[in-house]
């Protein structure tokens, strides 16, 4: 590789780099805000993760590590790269079919935080608190993964760079892997 | 087959089963810990593995790593807030209505 080529490559690499670290802080400013809720309220948010799917979470979970395992594979292996993402997007459009499904059972369950919320613990406060959490980190997520599956759009196509798209897919990924045991698990076993 | 990425996939898949198991188990509050450190792992597989951070050029390191300090710093401080309420509220004021702690 010419010595041009090689510099640009890594100034893509760089930027997507630079650029996934102010998305840590982003993400990280709605991480502290339920580690705040949790100091507080440790027994609420345990109910709300009781009501919440552990089945279509750990399913979701399932399928996103194993598109981020697809897109590695692809940029590994070059020859392999149309089909890796091709499969990588389907499974991220998956991803988003079974959250959908997921969203319509809360709400008919009543856990969305507006006027039918229907609390179970006395607290009703902080459980709101709770699917206020909910709803917005994986709305935010879902928005994260529909510009990923664009930019995946776009290199099937050969535009763009398929290592930078590889990385920011996998930082979804990362996003997702720490949302799924605050959502999921932390106080499912009682608190 | 690459190797690499096929071993972090079945490792993130065995991590994960941890967790879930971990959800079960009489941890208490020690729970929130438990899930955090598996997810640690699971994150640092996917960063260093599938995102190659590994054999990635010495300056993508260094704005990954500062990412990562910042964040601790915003954790660290904002954190220090509600760790030190309690020290102040036995000797100021009755606790606060809906506090758990």
């Amino acid at each position: 590789m010419a010595e041009t080529e090689r510099y640009e490559a890594d100034t893509d690499l760089i930027g997507m780099w630079l650029f996934l670290a102010t998305e840590v802080l982003f993400f990280g400013a709605l991480f502290f805000v339920y580690f705040a809720y949790q100091h507080l309220y440790p027994l609420a948010l345990a109910e709300g993760v009781r009501r919440t799917d552990l089945t279509l979470g750990t399913i979701n979970t399932v399928l996103l590590l194993t598109s981020s395992l697809a897109m590695s594979l692809g940029i590994v292996r070059p020859g392999w790269l149309g089909r890796a993402f091709v499969g990588a997007g389907a499974l991220g459009v998956a991803f988003l079919a079974v959250k959908g499904f997921e969203y319509a059972k809360d709400i008919h369950e009543g856990l969305f935080p507006g006027a039918g919320f229907a609390a179970i613990s006395p607290e009703a406060g902080p459980e709101r608190i709770f699917f206020i959490f909910y709803f917005t980190a994986t709305a935010i997520h879902a928005l994260h993964m529909l510009i990923g599956l664009g930019l995946i759009f776009y290199a099937v196509r050969g535009k763009g760079s398929p290592v930078v798209v590889a990385l920011y897919w996998s930082f979804v990924d990362i996003v997702w892997i720490c949302l799924y045991p605050l959502l999921y698990l932390v106080g499912r076993g009682g608190a | 087959m690459p190797r690499a990425p096929l071993l972090g996939w079945v490792g993130l898949l065995a991590l994960l089963g941890v967790q879930i198991g971990l959800a079960f188990l009489p941890l208490g509050q020690a729970h929130l810990y438990f899930a955090l450190g598996v997810a640690v792992a699971m994150a640092t597989i996917v960063a260093w593995i599938f995102m190659e951070l590994a054999s990635a050029p010495h300056l993508a390191r260094i704005f990954a790593y500062a990412g990562l300090f910042w964040v601790m710093v915003l954790f660290a401080l904002g954190g220090s807030d509600y760790a030190t309420r309690a020290w102040t509220r036995a000797s100021e004021s009755p606790a606060v209505s809906g506090d758990q702690r």
